[in-house]
């Protein structure tokens, strides 16, 4: 079956008919946003994938309440980001947080990864470091800052798609995510890097 | 460092935070889960809550037991009075009540009715078990007050004079009116007032 021209809408109709080869071409579609939105929320690669995951059976389960008033895209959006909001909740995962905090590593090491090299050994540290203090005042921001920010940030969405999913204008995304920029450097400044400015 | 260059790079921390795929077979997991009811995510309350129901339910049972069995042991000797108590009451539910009737013979407190009632200790039971059966007292003999009988004879009421008539004579047409008044008419002269 050859699905490539076949639109959301079209998917959605045959998905509701009962073809799970047409809701398969949706998950492939969106799989990447949904798993993003999820991973700005938690933080966390292996909850972002069991939050995504649950988010697609949920639209599978939803689809009959699917209008079409926006976009296939923005309704599975505001549904993977209600999961995620919900582990984020969960005591489960707190608890997993607390005892085995392997994500928080893992995000090291792909920071470790990408740190921009500087011209002498001593610059590239001193990059990474404040890499690492970056990603630290980011963690320490209020839910609506942080979450504003990674969205905006992940490059899959639209202002337009981050209001829906957050039930903000986009004015207050906007400011949010400015609002987000300050904070983190206001932050690094008491942190002693201040040299930033 | 500007703030500008500083913004850019925090965008770029950003995104690689949010940076990351799912695993390859992860449309086949999706897949595969499609059939499978809808499962709620699991939650720690949803064991602990029953758990703590059957806990709390098994330690009412414990302590209850006993104190069963406390106040039947103490039962024998109450239960005359207690009976009588019920009668006298009236009321139906006064189980505790019954156990510490005896106590309240020894000097000891009661609850009134209605409040919580606390069950009697091992002590105030085994007082209770010694005390002596109650007192039975002999009805009182009341007779009945003698009334004497009423008069039921009937009253004689005495006849009331009849009204005479009053004989009103037709004026004549010619007749002039008295310059008395105007609404002075031909009353009798014995009825004038003098």
């Amino acid at each position: 079956m050859s699905t490539v021209r076949v639109s959301d809408v079209d998917l959605v109709a045959r998905a509701r008919q009962g073809d799970p080869a047409a809701f398969g071409e949706l998950v492939e579609r969106h799989r990447l946003a949904v798993y993003r939105a999820a991973l700005a929320a938690l933080g966390s690669h292996a909850d972002a994938e069991d939050a995504a995951q649950d988010a697609f059976l949920v639209a599978f389960r939803r689809l009959d309440t699917f209008r079409g008033d926006s976009s296939f895209k923005t309704w599975l959006l505001t549904i993977a980001w209600h999961q995620a909001i919900n582990h984020r909740r969960s005591l489960g995962r707190v608890w997993r947080r607390m005892v085995a905090p392997r994500d928080q590593q893992e995000m090291e090491s792909v920071l470790e990864n990408v740190a921009a090299a500087g011209p002498t050994p001593e610059g590239a540290t001193a990059h990474h470091e404040l890499r690492r203090e970056l990603e630290r005042a980011i963690r320490s921001l209020s839910p609506k800052l942080r979450d504003a920010l990674l969205l905006a940030q992940s490059g899959e969405y639209s202002y337009d798609e981050i209001g829906t999913m957050l039930r903000a204008p986009i004015g207050t995304i906007k400011w949010r995510v400015s609002e987000a920029r300050r904070v983190v450097r206001a932050t690094l400044q008491q942190r002693g890097y201040v040299d930033v400015r | 460092m500007s703030d500008e260059r500083l913004d850019r790079l925090i965008d770029e921390v950003a995104r690689q935070m949010t940076h990351g795929h799912p695993s390859s077979d992860f449309r086949a997991r999706v897949i595969a889960n499609l059939d499978r009811r809808p499962g709620r995510v699991w939650r720690p309350i949803w064991i602990v809550a029953p758990l703590g129901t059957l806990a709390v339910a098994v330690l009412v049972v414990l302590v209850a037991r006993p104190l069963q069995e406390r106040d039947r042991g103490a039962g024998p000797a109450s239960q005359p009075s207690s009976q009588a108590l019920k009668r006298e009451s009236g009321f139906g539910e006064t189980t505790k009540a019954e156990t510490t009737f005896e106590g309240l013979k020894q000097g000891t407190r009661v609850a009134p009715a209605g409040r919580r009632q606390h069950p009697p200790s091992g002590a105030a039971a085994e007082v209770a078990a010694l005390a002596p059966p109650p007192l039975e007292v002999p009805p009182l003999g009341v007779e009945a007050i003698g009334v004497p009988a009423l008069p039921t004879d009937s009253i004689a009421v005495t006849q009331l004079d009849a009204i005479a008539p009053i004989g009103i004579a037709p004026l004549a047409a010619d007749d002039a009116r008295p310059a008395g008044g105007a609404n002075e008419g031909t009353i009798d002269d014995s009825r004038r007032p003098r």
